[in-house]
């Protein structure tokens, strides 16, 4: 039992990466099991701070930024949205592909049509290296893992998977509602 | 004409390819098309007619109602060809809702029959049943061997098709052919409750008729048969349901997935990136230690509302006439007017007359300083005395102080 919040493992390192906006998973060994292990405690502790530790159902943890927020959030989401467009349209299980296979970034789809070439000039992304700078940001949030030349993704991809669910819900309520009124 | 089985199975046997050929040409051909075929597979005939005459003369093809000179399979070869070759199509439930119909309706004459004690309308009435439970169960086994052909193609995709397409061709099974007859096999529905009555039935011919060698033999071959029916068709829906189910699962989630990025992606193409609020959606701190903290706004917003501020001159605080009231005894001073003063035989009321008007306190604190310095030497007196305050009686020895030899 832990009466003394400072005495929770791993805590300056896990408090440095939360608050620099990564997402803590199973990957990530001792930081994931103290969370894990002792959610409520870190949690209260935050909210002292003036934290907000979010625990997602997929089981990986992270800070609900409330005041100010990271700018590559959009290019992020814009990323991988078109990436499971692709895979969708070549037949691909999205979801599946998406946590297991191996990506490389000279193999994305971004540039390969005028639609996706408009959607990465709305963006501001020009060409692979800036690409490359959104798997940056992919791996120092937590969502990605880079390998050699090639990355793959982790669990708390999760969180643009519920972008698309929220977005068609939210269209399915307004559809209903059109309806009903 | 009847056909002779085994010329038939003979025929078969020796031009199989091209039985298969003709299976696989399910909008039929014209003439010239079987004569060509035929000349491929059969290089020393010298005439293909006489084959087209045989095949149609076996019921193996026949014309084709809405063209002259063309050519089908026939369906109860089609059929075979299909259970042969595992490609069997699905049979709707409403078709095995019709079989069983037609079952109850076999088992009310049977059931009148017994009654009537009629052993030819028993036999009648034995073979129907049996008849229409043989085809719901071959219709069954058929449906599970076309629902996990079908299965199998989605999950190979051969055809690249998106995961909308498979979804939806995932949940035609699913509604039509797997509901339905989860419908038809749950304990609680009515098919449950009339295969019950036919087993009750058959059960009570048994033995009604159990010194009838023929007919107890009859009812209970078909009863076994109804148990073998029950048992195949829960065996052929829970094996299409393990079949189904997870890939049903995980094209619905790929399914919504897809329709979620698709409408991101239009919104995103009408309205700009910014219309979907993604950095505060996300919610991603951009930086350690900048949550928490006052941000440049809350910063920005003091000092719009410092902006322009021009300070006054500062009110003049009048100190007035009167001399402030003493507090304080200055410890230097206290002991250069005490030296002054020496020898000095009662410290305390030497205090008091000359700092009359400052606080007892105060007058207690210059005291002990007197007595903890090291500038005199100090002595209390053997006899008490008692001094008189305001308020205040105080009994104390007097101290003596004189200076250090």
């Amino acid at each position: 039992m832990i009466d003394n919040p400072c005495e929770l493992p791993h805590l300056d390192e896990i408090f440095q990466r939360l608050s620099r906006g990564r997402h803590i998973c199973a990957e990530d060994g001792n930081h994931y099991h103290a969370l894990h292990d002792n959610f409520e405690l870190y949690q209260k502790l935050f909210d002292r701070l003036g934290f907000r530790l979010e625990v997602h159902p997929r089981d990986f943890y992270y800070f609900r930024g409330e005041k100010t927020l990271s700018d590559g959030s959009s290019r992020m989401a814009l990323f991988i949205f078109i990436l499971m467009e692709f895979l969708e349209g070549q037949g691909e299980p999205v979801a599946e592909s998406i946590l297991t296979k191996e990506f490389t970034v000279v193999d994305m789809p971004h540039f390969s049509t005028e639609r996706y070439r408009l959607y990465m000039k709305e963006s501001g992304i020009a060409d692979n290296d800036g690409l490359e700078g959104v798997v940056n940001n992919l791996e120092k949030f937590g969502f990605a893992v880079r390998r050699g030349g090639s990355f793959r993704f982790r669990s708390p991809v999760y969180r643009f998977f519920d972008i698309c669910h929220a977005i068609l819900q939210t269209d399915q309520r307004q559809a209903e509602s059109e309806v009903s009124s | 004409m009847a056909i002779n089985p085994q010329s038939f199975f003979n025929f078969a046997a020796q031009n199989y390819p091209l039985l298969h050929d003709i299976f696989r040409r399910n909008s039929g051909m014209n003439d010239a098309e079987l004569s060509e075929l035929i000349r491929r597979h059969r290089v020393d005939l010298e005439s293909p007619a006489v084959l087209i005459d045989k095949l149609i003369n076996l019921k193996i093809i026949e014309p084709l109602p809405d063209a002259t000179a063309s050519y089908e399979m026939t369906r109860t070869v089609s059929v075979l060809f299909r259970f042969l070759l595992q490609e069997q199509r699905l049979t709707s439930t409403a078709v095995i809702q019709a079989y069983l119909d037609e079952l109850e309706r076999a088992q009310a004459d049977l059931d009148h029959a017994i009654r009537d004690d009629k052993h030819t309308l028993i036999e009648r009435g034995l073979d129907e049943i049996t008849e229409t439970m043989e085809r719901i169960r071959q219709d069954s086994r058929a449906n599970r061997e076309a629902i996990i052909n079908e299965v199998m193609a989605v999950k190979s995709n051969r055809e690249k098709r998106t995961v909308s397409e498979r979804f939806e061709k995932i949940l035609h099974l699913w509604n039509h052919y797997l509901e339905p007859l989860k419908d038809l096999i749950d304990v609680r529905k009515t098919m449950d409750a009339s295969l019950d009555s036919l087993e009750r039935l058959l059960k009570h011919g048994a033995e009604q008729f159990l010194l009838d060698g023929v007919l107890h033999r009859e009812f209970s071959r078909c009863s076994v048969r109804l148990v073998r029916l029950r048992r195949d068709m829960t065996a052929d829906f829970h094996e299409s349901m393990q079949e189904v189910e997870p890939l049903y699962v995980s094209l619905k989630q790929d399914s919504t997935l897809a329709r979620g990025v698709a409408r991101a992606l239009e919104r995103i193409a009408k309205e700009g990136i910014k219309c979907l609020n993604l950095p505060s959606q996300l919610a991603i701190p951009s930086g350690w230690l900048r949550e928490g903290l006052f941000d440049n706004t809350d910063v920005e917003a003091f000092l719009f509302n410092v902006r322009g501020y021009q300070p006054q001159e500062p009110p003049v605080i009048n100190l007035g006439t009167e001399a402030p009231s003493p507090r304080f005894i200055p410890p230097d001073e206290l002991i250069d007017a005490l030296r002054q003063a020496l020898p000095v035989g009662d410290v305390l009321q030497w205090l008091l007359d000359r700092y009359e008007e400052y606080p007892f306190t105060e007058l207690l604190r210059a005291y002990g300083r007197i007595f903890g310095s090291d500038a005199f030497k100090v002595r209390f007196s053997r006899e008490e005395k008692n001094y008189q305050l305001p308020g205040i009686t105080l009994l104390a020895r007097p101290l003596a102080v004189e200076a250090i030899p």
